[in-house]
């Protein structure tokens, strides 16, 4: 199997220094724990992150030096190119937009099916990707052929970079192309500081919750399964209902 | 002196024998004192009043049940242009399609607001602002899509409004890319006809007109006070052209409670030094399907691995329920569960400071409880 993992720069949070983004490590762990062929790809100005992805253990990273083009028609170009089964791209950039659009407007231009929240792919038989739901369940996906994954930033811890695995993979820079579309630039500002705004209601005192203080252990029991039952935290067992057990 | 059940006439010019004799059987006038005082018997009096009071209870309990029928009813003409806002069944966040809801109607005060409920409906749609109302079956994302698709055919909406968050931000997504539409995500604050969205990682901001797909963050919404009824007007769900999933679905597997990440668990079981009932702990947890967790006293025994850890030096969780058994609530670990919705708290200390912060607190050995509640579960999942 070949998997293509787009690669982006990310900073960070506090010295804004480039580093590799979170959720793009995320993205390339679950790649080389697949025991699959893989390669990187990552499109923007030269940067020396990228053998900090080699060190994770990437024999391979394209390097399409585009400057400030958009990416997007470069890395459609390089993944049709490349036949592909896999494509794998973390959430949203670190720097930029961080609008997340990329894997889906790269689904929308190779016409192939994306699939998003992936935090597991199995292909030893068949191909199975797992999806993140809501409450922490998981939703088995099965099919063939190529598709986009977005992977979850929280699917699995990455491993370390090390120097050995940054010297034995190999950086390829691909030629500037020059007359790209170059995307607008915005006028913003640093970020405010947000807190949530004010709900309806909420600022009414919550009154103190009565404590029970004279309860047996077994209507201690039921209490506590009554009050998650009747705010929803449980589904509906039918036996464990008060009204049965009277 | 004047007959209390009628002023005008005197007593004295009743014949003994009338009907207020009948009146007042317990002490019956005698010819003699007629003129002196007529009795009333009081508990006819009693009943009288009660009878007056309970009509009175009754006509002010119906008053405002016609007040609140008579909140004014918001209507918008057809001409008005229309807006969706998408709600799916499982929400980005707890309350938030009446939250959309009310801030599509601060974003867009002149759109029809119509909510687009693929699944089940969370919210009130009459009263947390709806003027349309479109109900559709819930679907893997790829067929949320297509029905999507289909409606925006159908109805030709201005704007999209979304969550950002889950499956939500995915169909927004999906939906810009094929449409090529403009589009705000990460949307922060709201003003009539303006948005800002977060860049750069959340590092910088931008400020721009209201585009024609908005994903709102939970941070630039709120729900509106309730003082107008809406109509909420089912609109007919037109033909969608399914389209199969590339990927079929394979089920739904819900994780063991040992395997549950923290930080997505909705329900959170959680020990502390007063548990030494671990057996029973873990199949609770099992039983709820809840993620198991301790205090950092527990995690330094060993009882549970570091990453179990809630609190300040350990995970700051966002679970919608907490039980906490033994836990006595050190200032730390009340910080790691300020963001649950609810807390029970199980311990022998009725002064501890977790049982102050619990919605249900209960003073009793976390040992008993758990067996007890353990034989609850295994009886249910028996049925």
């Amino acid at each position: 199997m070949k998997i293509c993992v787009c690669l982006s720069i990310g900073q960070n949070p506090v010295s804004g220094r480039p580093r590799m983004a979170a959720s793009d490590r995320v993205a390339l762990e679950l790649a080389l724990a697949s025991g699959a062929d893989v390669t990187g790809v990552y499109a923007g100005p030269k940067s020396d992150v990228l053998t900090d992805y080699l060190g994770m253990g990437l024999k391979q990273v394209h390097h399409i030096d585009s400057a400030r083009a958009d990416i997007v028609p470069l890395l459609v170009e390089f993944i049709r190119s490349g036949s592909f089964d896999l494509v794998l791209t973390g959430t949203v950039t670190e720097a930029g937009l961080s609008s997340g659009m990329v894997p889906y407007l790269l689904a929308e231009e190779l016409s192939l099916p994306l699939i998003s929240r992936v935090v597991g792919i199995d292909a030893r038989a068949g191909l199975t990707i797992t999806q993140a739901e809501a409450g922490g369940k998981r939703r088995m996906r099965t099919g063939a052929g190529a598709a986009i994954l977005v992977v979850d930033a929280k699917a699995v811890q990455p491993r370390l970079s090390t120097v050995a695995a940054q010297r034995a993979g190999e950086v390829i820079t691909h030629p500037v192309v020059s007359d790209l579309p170059q995307l607008p630039e915005l006028t913003s500002q640093p970020a405010r500081k947000r807190s949530t705004r004010l709900k309806a209601g909420s600022g009414q005192a919550k009154a103190a919750a009565p404590i029970h203080t004279n309860l047996s252990a077994a209507e201690a029991a039921q209490t506590i399964l009554d009050f998650l039952q009747a705010e929803g935290h449980v589904p509906a067992l039918q036996s464990i209902t008060s009204r049965q057990e009277r | 002196m004047s007959n209390r059940l009628n002023p005008h006439k005197m007593l004295g010019e009743i014949a003994p024998t009338s009907g207020l004799r009948r009146l007042n059987r317990l002490a019956p006038l005698k010819a003699s004192t007629v003129s002196v005082v007529a009795r009333v018997n009081p508990h006819n009096e009693y009943r009288a009043r009660l009878r007056r009071e309970l009509r009175q209870a009754d006509v002010v309990h119906r008053q405002t049940v016609s007040a609140q029928s008579r909140k004014p009813l918001h209507v918008v003409a057809d001409s008005a242009p229309l807006a969706f806002v998408i709600g799916l069944g499982v929400e980005a966040w707890a309350g938030a399609e009446a939250e959309l809801l009310g801030t599509a109607r601060e974003i867009l005060p002149e759109s029809a607001i119509a909510l687009v409920s693929l699944g089940k409906i969370n919210c009130t749609p009459s009263e947390d602002g709806a003027d349309r109302l479109i109900e559709g079956p819930a679907g893997l994302e790829e067929h949320n899509f297509d029905a999507l698709l289909a409606l925006v055919d159908e109805y030709k909406p201005q704007h999209l409004i979304f969550a950002e968050g889950g499956h939500s931000s995915d169909l927004a997504r999906r939906y810009v890319a094929r449409t090529k539409a403009e589009a705000a995500f990460n949307v922060v604050q709201v003003r009539a006809g303006q948005v800002t969205c977060l860049i750069d990682g959340g590092k910088r901001e931008f400020t721009r007109k209201v585009p024609p797909v908005i994903a709102l963050s939970r941070i630039a919404c709120a729900k509106l006070d309730a003082e107008m009824l809406y109509e909420a007007r089912p609109l007919a769900l037109p033909e969608i052209a399914a389209t199969d999933a590339a990927f079929k679905d394979a089920g739904v597997r819900v994780a063991s409670a040992r395997d549950l990440p923290l930080s997505e668990a909705e329900l959170v079981v959680s020990a502390g030094a007063g548990l030494t009932d671990w057996d029973s702990f873990h199949a609770v947890a099992e039983g709820l399907s809840a993620a198991v967790a301790g205090s950092r006293v527990v995690c330094d025994a060993g009882s549970l691995p570091r990453s179990r850890q809630v609190g300040a030096s350990g995970q700051i969780i966002e679970s919608r329920c907490y039980l906490a058994f033994g836990i006595s609530g050190a200032p730390q670990h009340l910080q790691g569960i300020q963001a649950c919705r609810h807390v029970i708290a199980v311990n022998t200390d009725p002064h501890a400071p977790m049982m102050k912060r619990a919605d249900l607190a209960i003073v009793a050995d976390a040992q008993a409880v758990l067996k007890e509640m353990q034989l609850l579960l295994n009886k249910g999942g028996a049925a």
